[in-house]
């Protein structure tokens, strides 16, 4: 691929880095030094718009998602679709308002973009070291924005995810390096190549399960969970709307290129009976761990964003019973439930937001007489958290549903004991979801109706509250376009 | 007008009860009872125009990625229970025409949980039949615990972790069959033709009888039912004996059996054995327990053994006669239900035998103990209402099948009487105790509401019982084919 093909195909990443430099820019203006403008928002968002629309627009003319691979990228079609859904993702976080007070706004939209550039140049790569390059560029912004405030409680959240992160990218750089001691090139094929010519010594196995721990750890799973509640709790709210959206999707897709692209020779089994050692037994092990922690862990929170983040830990486990499945209909299952379940977290992530601001706490009890406050954030709540608990016609419903079916056809029947954990811990999840629920709609007879039942939706849950209920009526709007994205991506490549 | 209109209405309503401005109250209450009656037009006319063995179908992709058709049939089985559906959301809608607090929203759950309900005897998608099951759990949840009455929030809770509970298995079965039968379909007619092999079918059977059994009230996942009903309000407990326990043995004939049917051959004993068991256990508690609502609770629970006897015995005789116990004990326990709450409690605020034999009300309220006397006639199962022509096929039924079961059910039989005639003589006849100094004032006389929803109840418990013929037909029509010998 030449070098203007592969520039065409990396252009929204090239808007997006326009938008950020252009904010920076600004800021050499004296009169918008310490600003905090309504419209630095808007510019920003013109940027990720820029970037979508630089997406469909080839997309649109049919000359998109070529998938020839370029040495350190492959701007395929799975590429596309996740890139889209980065961006839909990351808007909510910059419609969000920030507060008034806060200073060097063009900075930390700034760096917003630059996350989100990071995150959608990781979907793209095709290389281990541009993989770590571009997860690096979206980590380090991202642990700048959760310590932005520079309040004591959001530097603690700050530099538990700083330190956390850093452990990860180690073992993520060790790991390459023990996958380079056998495969002198880092890049998917030639990995891919060398498997399918034969095994890889033992250390170089070590060095793929390190690699994928470290995207583990971005998807929050047991037991690489333990920053997600602080930073849930203590961070700012655009912030964890980008690490629980836009991040939680991109590891995803990234687990699922590395899966199904790298290294699928190494897969295993997870069945019962017959269990061989591999990405699936892996997968399935921190599944359970995962389920188990984050649903246990969620029954006992008060405040509802600690309990989101636990609610983080228990999805990562179940998008990752459709890895320990392994085959490409459970991983793309897997993938369209962390889309459904970025949306729906990132819609009660606004809302919460909100209740935080009005109320001064997310407790579970300021969440009492909502539905007589503010009928529509009630019903947003009842959306979100809905389509979280799995309940129709909310989209986590079918996508819960579709990911445990699939994981069984995929997996032979014999996954059963994992589905099966899967499906009791998603039952006993109804429980903590339903205590927020109950709270909504109860109390709050005594509060005056009048003064405060303005208050609607926030704008920045619109879009993310409608598509958690559109994509449960209509699945195959996202389901279609995904799997025939998955299946033309894995055409380009030579079965295992 | 199809069959499709019943859940038009409903939803519809729902959600035009949500736009009456809350000042007002009686607009949602007229707007429920047209939806509600416009459901039970919808269904009388497919009733109407039903042609057996060519049932109406609506049939269109729904996700064709994963083989999930939005797929609708009424086949006569559909009709029977959405006539079911139809009288009890009406008479539900009626009886709760006193509800003061919030009726908008409740009027809005209680159309939401009977459109669902119309949905899940409507759908041919395994899918879809179980998106319409999960769709009632939440607006069950909080008509419970929002109008409930004592210990309602953990009746409530308790409800839905058990149908979350039940959900939990029935996902797991559908996965099994919709992997069994290659991935592509969860039309329940081509998953039936797949066959799958033993070890999944008799992995698969359990995981969807007792799935869908804990709503049915299987026997030992029942204890949800007395709890739950007792503290629903009025509608709700009618809504939840009447028709959404019948979601649960509606899973296991239409779903359960046809999917798995060398499964179901196989632990056919042991789904009798537990139904006997809840026979017996329910009329056994009934006769123990004093509260009233508890005691049609759990002679509820007793009924709903008759239901998964019949499903039990895969006879003809036994099935269709649990079709017909499924729509016979959702007119009645709606009745029961309705009378007790709404009738009784709500103007005398006391359900324990003790306290009502003080309260006279043979003589302070006529009509309301006569309707009772009459609906507790009903529930024993006297020739001439519904259940005696349900009851005894099921029994026909398990003598053909399970003839060593009989003795335990006709006990439970007996035992269904001793508690419903105590229930009658200890509340509604005059009583030997000195009457309370209250107790002389007249009561409030039955309302319009009252009395209509009552009259629908018990005609429609007596045509089933005069003249059982048609129902015979349409549930004979609409069982599933390979079922019945």
């Amino acid at each position: 691929m030449n070098p203007s093909d592969l520039f065409r195909l990396l252009l929204p990443e090239a808007v997006l880095l326009a938008t950020a430099f252009l904010m920076l820019a600004l800021v050499a203006v004296p009169a918008l030094r310490e600003g905090n403008p309504a419209w630095s928002r808007l510019l920003a968002l013109t940027g990720i718009i820029g970037a979508a629309l630089m997406l469909l627009i080839p997309l649109a003319f049919g000359a998109a998602g070529t998938g020839s691979a370029n040495v350190l990228m492959r701007p395929d079609s799975l590429a596309d679709v996740g890139r889209l859904w980065i961006y839909l993702l990351a808007m909510p976080g910059l419609i969000l308002p920030g507060k008034r007070s806060e200073r060097h706004g063009f900075e930390q939209l700034a760096l917003y973009l630059f996350a989100v550039m990071g995150l959608s140049l990781a979907v793209c790569a095709d290389h281990f070291l541009m993989l770590f390059v571009a997860l690096e560029l979206a980590a380090l912004s991202i642990y700048l924005l959760a310590a932005w405030p520079r309040t004591r409680e959001a530097a603690a959240a700050g530099i538990r995810f700083f330190l956390f992160g850093a452990v990860a990218s180690a073992f993520f750089l060790y790991g390459c390096s023990l996958i380079y001691g056998a495969v002198p090139d880092l890049t998917f094929p030639a990995v891919f190549e060398h498997l399918s010519l034969g095994q890889l010594p033992d250390f170089a196995v070590l060095g793929v399960l390190m690699v994928l721990l470290a995207l583990v750890f971005k998807l929050a799973a047991a037991p690489l969970h333990g920053w997600a509640p602080e930073v849930y709790e203590k961070a700012p709210a655009r912030v964890v709307v980008l690490i629980a959206g836009a991040s939680k999707v991109t590891a995803t897709l990234v687990l699922a290129r590395l899966c199904l692209f790298a290294f699928p020779q190494l897969a295993g089994s997870a069945a019962w009976g017959s269990m061989k050692p591999g990405w699936s037994l892996w997968f399935a092990a921190l599944a359970v761990v995962s389920m188990l922690w984050g649903n246990m862990l969620a029954l006992g929170q008060r405040s509802v964003r600690r309990l989101l983040a636990a609610s983080a830990i228990a999805n990562a486990g179940y998008a990752l019973v459709g890895f320990a499945a392994g085959g490409p209909l459970a991983i793309t299952m897997a993938v369209f439930h962390m889309i459904v379940y970025a949306l729906a977290t990132t819609g009660a992530l606004v809302i919460v937001d909100r209740i935080r601001q009005t109320q001064g706490s997310d407790d579970l009890d300021a969440f009492r007489g909502l539905a007589r406050r503010s009928p529509w954030q009630a019903a947003g709540m009842v959306v979100c958290f809905g389509s979280l608990a799995g309940l129709p016609p909310m989209a986590g419903f079918f996508g819960k549903f579709q990911l445990f079916a699939t994981a069984l056809a995929d997996g032979g029947n014999d996954l059963l004991w994992l589905v099966g954990v899967g499906v009791a811990m998603s039952a006993i999840s109804l429980y903590y979801y339903l205590r927020v629920l109950r709270r909504v709609f109860e109390g709050g007879e005594g509060e005056s109706e009048k003064a405060v039942s303005e208050d609607g939706l926030p704008h920045a849950a619109l879009w993310p509250v409608t598509a958690a209920l559109g994509l449960g009526l209509l699945p195959p709007v996202l389901l279609g376009p995904l799997g025939l994205a998955m299946a033309k991506a894995l055409s380009a490549i030579p079965p295992p | 007008m199809n069959p499709l209109w019943t859940m038009l209405f409903s939803f519809g309503g729902a959600l035009v009860c949500l736009l009456v401005p809350p000042s007002r109250p009686t607009g949602a209450r007229w707007i429920a009872l047209i939806a509600a009656l416009g459901g039970l037009v919808a269904a009388l006319l497919a009733a109407a125009r039903h042609v057996p063995g060519n049932p109406w179908v609506f049939n269109v992709p729904w996700i064709p990625e994963v083989g999930i058709r939005f797929h609708l049939a009424a086949p006569g089985i559909g009709i029977a229970l959405m006539l079911l559906t139809g009288i009890v959301g009406v008479a539900g809608v009626l009886y709760s025409w006193n509800v003061e607090k919030e009726p908008r929203a409740f009027h809005a759950l209680f159309l939401t949980i009977i459109g669902s309900v119309y949905g899940v005897f409507l759908s041919r998608d395994a899918f879809l039949l179980f998106c319409f099951y999960e769709l009632v759990i939440l607006p069950k949840y909080f008509l419970i615990a929002r109008w409930g009455g004592k210990d309602k929030e953990y009746g409530a809770m308790k409800l839905t972790m058990y149908s979350i509970g039940s959900s939990a298995l029935v996902i797991a079965g559908l996965g099994l069959a919709w992997s069994a039968a290659g991935a592509a379909t969860f039309d329940i007619d081509e998953l039936a033709s797949a066959a799958p092999a033993l070890t999944v079918q008799m992995i698969g059977f359990p995981l969807l009888c007792i799935g869908f059994g804990v709503i049915a009230g299987l026997w030992p996942f029942h204890t949800w039912a007395p709890t739950g009903h007792v503290a629903a309000p009025t509608a709700a407990s009618m809504l939840l004996a009447g028709v959404v326990m019948k979601l649960g043995a509606f899973g296991i004939l239409m779903v359960a059996i046809p999917l798995f049917p060398d499964g179901f051959a196989a632990w056919a004993p042991v789904l009798a054995v537990l139904a006997v068991v809840g026979i017996l256990h329910g009329a056994f508690t009934a006769y123990s327990r004093r509260d009233l609502k508890f005691v049609i609770a759990y002679s509820s629970v007793s009924h709903m053994g008759f239901v998964l006897l019949g499903l039990a015995t895969g006879n003809r005789w036994g099935t269709g006669g649990a079709v017909l116990q499924m729509i016979s004990h959702g007119l009645i326990a709606g009745l029961l239900f309705g009378l007790a709450g709404r009738v009784v409690y709500d103007r005398v605020h006391v359900r324990e035998f003790e306290a009502l034999e003080k309260e006279n009300l043979w003589g302070r309220l006529r009509w309301g103990a006569v309707a009772f006397i009459i609906a507790s006639a009903a529930s024993m199962g006297l020739p001439g209402f519904s259940g005696f022509a349900a009851e005894l096929s099921v029994l026909l039924g398990c003598w053909s099948a399970f003839p060593w079961l009989v003795g335990p059910v006709v006990l439970g039989v007996i035992t269904t009487g001793a508690f419903t005639l105590r229930a009658i003589q200890k509340g509604f006849l005059p009583g030997r105790q000195p009457r309370a100094a209250s107790a002389t004032t007249p009561l409030p006389p039955l309302t319009w509401p009252e009395i209509s929803a009552t009259i629908v109840l018990l005609a429609a418990s007596l045509a089933i019982g005069l003249y059982p013929a048609p129902w015979w037909a349409w549930v004979l029509d609409g069982l599933y084919q390979p079922l019945l010998p």
